[in-house]
């Protein structure tokens, strides 16, 4: 037991009710490197937060070096030998590189900052990593590729025994990446324990030691990396998470679940509501789809692969650089989201709290405020108009709420969630941009949330739909477009959807 | 059948704004009351009406004071605003314009204002702050450009007449605007699109964008009321000075920031009421006017007054932090 740096003992943490870790068991060594695997909302980051201090967990104890951490904070998990580098980069943008590296203990002279000394320091320090950074620039000055190896950087110069990586290698390409694994194999020679997350399983392939799979906030298997390939990590990871969710599916049937009503009975074949032709952004290229009345059509990439870039430009949100997108037969150029609006375009954004709602407006606003645009601004609210229509979607729609009157806010994650399609339908749209609709929401809510959207799709709305739960793509999906760095890989009919091969497609890799 | 419920529920879940006014109107009341037993002439119909005189322009300034701060931003240019439109029809009427449309000219002015404010603001995305402390010397700076550094007489009757008109015989002109205001703005946002709007915009700027609310609209007309409002308080004051006065409304900005504070409004936008705003400018004319009753010095009116401000920020932040939740 010499060697163990890290060792989590029956961790368990629930959100609300909501159980994102249970009974995890899991023993971090010195010197080697740990993949953390897992799809989508298995637990992965939850741990990290909870191993550094940022959660609490409900239960189970964490021991450092064999002591016991009895009270944990970033700031104790930091004094204890441990370093995290986050997702989203946390840098003072206006000040050096040398100074973010050592922002926490700058070397001092005579009670004043050496920062001749600092520089020196940071500068020996990059080059030691071997890399090309001036240490008296700002980081703003920096690329975000940069700026990332930076942070890195600043985590190591603390020459932490526990290194936790949580996808550090989003902002990074294919030179950077390397650059960071040669870091983490200094950190490893120096004896410190590292954890690594990452999406993309070829890094977690290449660099690891171990990797261990969690799906579901529970355990599944530790093992040698050399005894995984791809598929079967990819397998480890997804497992029965589809049967799971056909179980759920099962479960629910007679009650809020209907028969799925084919694709023909519904789709209207020989108009197009969407019709997108060599779209060129700055993130895509190439892009070429369509999508008829009825159909609901899924889009599934990797953060950075382009999908969101284009549901922002079909709503206006960003300026396209070439290629043509047609909505109902008429060429479009949206400059911003109203006039989209205006075109028959809704769009259901990723962060509902911070995109979606109105949090402290009522109910009835929230659903009545798109539509009433139309009207003068010095005109009334059609305020009973809105009212009967906002009784009738709580009704249709299963909005559990009192009345329309109290605010969305009250309102839990899936009910706001209808609140927010509630609008859209309310100002009769026809396409639905549907960006993670359901995240942040209960599994109960979920599975409602998807039959309504396939309900939609009956009533000959089109829409448009990306998440990052590929079983919940498949389930809703008429057609689904894999995207992996901004260009469609392949399109898949619905008789060819598989979790493999879509979970490896958005890594890049085809079979 | 289950409308008793429906009742229940709404009473108890009276959203925290209404529940603030009414605090508001029984800390009036109670004060009210102990004022007019401790204070000799407090009681007096005339000192109330002495009180609402008080409040009168620097209440309209705080109306739209209560809009920008409803869609999350600040107005400083306010107190200046007021003097230039007092400098304006002074050297106007003087240069032998015709009274009303000197007055036109002013309003005028001041909603150009508005909407250069708006532009920075809104459309160049320039913090509010900064913006209007620098128009809101420019606005300064032409008010003694225009009659030099002393308050100039003129002469117009007709202005004056406002500057003297009692309704009834007793209710001062502006109190009437400042009522009039009132029913109007309470209006507009209880029951429009562009009032429904305002509260949107400052609830969240980027859903409303998203939600195809045409921001930078809403925005500029927000500004623009505003800066008409400040006319209209600058016109009252003109025609009861009966000057054009360049050191006019200097502070405005604060008192009217005051008031709504107090009021319940938000800082953060997105939630407030006007009639709020109407309640924390008579507890501010109230204070003072007790104050001078009992002739306490103007110096530690100061620090009254002053102490009202951090009191009101700290009750506001307790809000923020319980509407948070």
């Amino acid at each position: 037991m010499e060697n163990v740096a890290l060792q989590l003992n029956h961790i368990y943490k629930s959100f609300g009710g909501v159980h994102a870790l249970t009974d995890m068991d899991l023993t971090f060594k010195k010197g080697e490197i740990t993949g953390l695997c897992g799809s989508n909302g298995a637990g992965k980051s939850t741990l990290l937060n909870i191993i550094f201090g940022v959660y609490e967990q409900d239960k189970g104890e964490i021991y450092v070096d064999g002591k016991e951490l009895k009270k944990n904070s970033p700031i104790i998990a930091q004094e204890s030998g441990m370093s995290i580098i986050f997702q989203h980069r946390r840098l003072m943008k206006h000040m050096t590189v040398a100074e973010n590296i050592f922002i926490d203990k700058m070397p001092k002279k005579g009670g004043k900052i050496d920062f001749a000394k600092m520089e020196a320091d940071a500068r020996s320090l990059l080059e030691e990593l071997e890399l090309d950074i001036d240490p008296k620039v700002n980081v703003s000055e920096l690329t975000t590729e940069e700026s990332q190896l930076v942070e890195i950087v600043k985590a190591y110069a603390k020459n932490p025994s526990i290194f936790l990586m949580d996808e550090p290698t989003s902002a990074l390409r294919q030179h950077g990446v390397e650059m960071m694994f040669s870091i983490m194999r200094k950190l490893k020679e120096k004896g410190a324990a590292v954890v690594f997350i990452s999406h993309r399983l070829k890094e977690v392939l290449d660099i690891c030691d171990n990797i261990t799979v969690i799906k579901d906030g529970t355990f599944v298997v530790t093992d040698k990396t050399e005894n995984f390939t791809a598929s079967s990590l990819v397998d480890a990871m997804s497992g029965d998470i589809g049967k799971k969710m056909d179980d759920v599916l099962k479960n629910a049937e007679g009650g809020i679940i209907k028969q799925d009503i084919p694709l023909a009975d519904r789709i209207v074949e020989d108009e197009l509501l969407v019709e997108v032709t060599d779209l060129v952004t700055d993130e895509v290229s190439d892009f070429n789809f369509q999508v008829h009345p009825g159909e609901i059509v899924g889009f599934v990439g990797l953060g950075g692969s382009g999908v969101q870039n284009v549901f922002d430009h079909l709503f206006g949100m960003e300026p396209r650089t070439s290629g043509s997108i047609k909505v109902k037969g008429k060429e479009v150029n949206f400059k911003n989201p109203i006039q989209a609006i205006r075109a028959g375009v809704g769009y259901v954004p990723e962060d509902r709290q911070l995109y979606g709602e109105f949090l402290d407006m009522t109910i009835q606003d929230n659903i009545g405020i798109t539509k009433g645009q139309k009207n003068p601004y010095f005109s009334k609210i059609k305020a009973a108009a809105e009212k009967v229509a906002t009784n009738e979607y709580i009704q249709t729609l299963g909005i559990k709420t009192p009345s329309g009157d109290v605010h969305i806010s009250s309102l839990s994650g899936g009910n706001q969630q209808k609140a927010i399609i509630a609008k859209w339908l309310y100002s009769d749209v026809d396409l639905f941009i549907l960006n993670e609709p359901t995240a942040g929401i209960d599994v109960a809510a979920k599975t409602e949330m998807i039959e309504f959207i396939k309900k939609l799709s009956c009533e000959g709305k089109g829409i448009l739909y990306t998440t990052s739960y590929i079983t919940e793509l498949i389930d809703v999906s008429d057609r689904i477009f894999v995207v992996y760095k901004g260009k469609i890989l392949r399109e898949y009919q619905k008789s060819e959807f598989d979790y493999n091969r879509i979970f490896l497609g958005i890594n890049g890799i085809e079979e | 059948m289950d409308m008793k419920n429906k009742k229940k529920f709404s009473l108890a879940h009276m959203n925290d704004t209404n529940s603030y006014v009414l605090k508001l109107v029984i800390a009036i009341i109670v004060m009210y009351t102990v004022m007019c037993l401790t204070i000799p002439y407090f009681a007096d119909f005339n000192n109330f009406i002495n009180i609402l005189s008080a409040m009168s322009i620097t209440g309209i300034i705080s109306f739209g004071m209560t809009l920008v701060i409803l869609t999350g931003d600040i107005d400083l240019s306010v107190g200046s605003l007021v003097a230039m439109t007092s400098a304006m029809i002074c050297a106007l009427v003087n240069q032998g314009v015709n009274p009303w449309l000197s007055v036109l000219i002013a309003f005028l002015a001041c909603a150009g204002f508005g909407l250069i404010n708006a532009f920075f603001i809104a459309k160049k995305k320039i913090t509010a702050f900064i913006i209007t402390m620098g128009t809101m010397n420019v606005a300064r700076g032409i008010a003694y450009i225009i009659v030099g550094g002393k308050s100039q007489p003129f002469d117009a009757p007709s202005i004056r007449y406002f500057g003297k008109l009692k309704v009834f015989g007793v209710i001062p002109f502006a109190v009437v605007v400042v009522l009039v205001l009132l029913a109007v703005i309470w209006y507009v946002l209880k029951y429009t699109q562009f009032g429904r709007n305002v509260y949107a915009v400052g609830n969240n700027a980027e859903t409303a964008r998203l939600s195809g609310i045409n921001v930078l609209k809403t925005q500029t007309i927000v500004f623009v009321i505003m800066g008409v409002l400040s006319a209209v308080a600058g016109f009252l004051l003109t025609a009861q000075a009966y000057s054009g006065i360049p050191q006019a409304g200097s502070g405005y900005e604060l008192d009217a920031i005051t008031a709504v504070v107090l009021g319940g409004t938000l800082m953060t936008g997105g939630s407030g009421t006007i009639i709020g705003t109407m309640l924390g400018a008579f507890i501010v004319a109230v204070v003072e006017n007790g104050m001078n009753l009992m002739s306490v010095s103007y110096y530690y009116q100061l620090l009254v007054k002053g102490a009202i401000v951090i009191i009101a920020m700290v009750i506001a932040k307790a809000r923020g932090k319980k509407l948070k939740k």
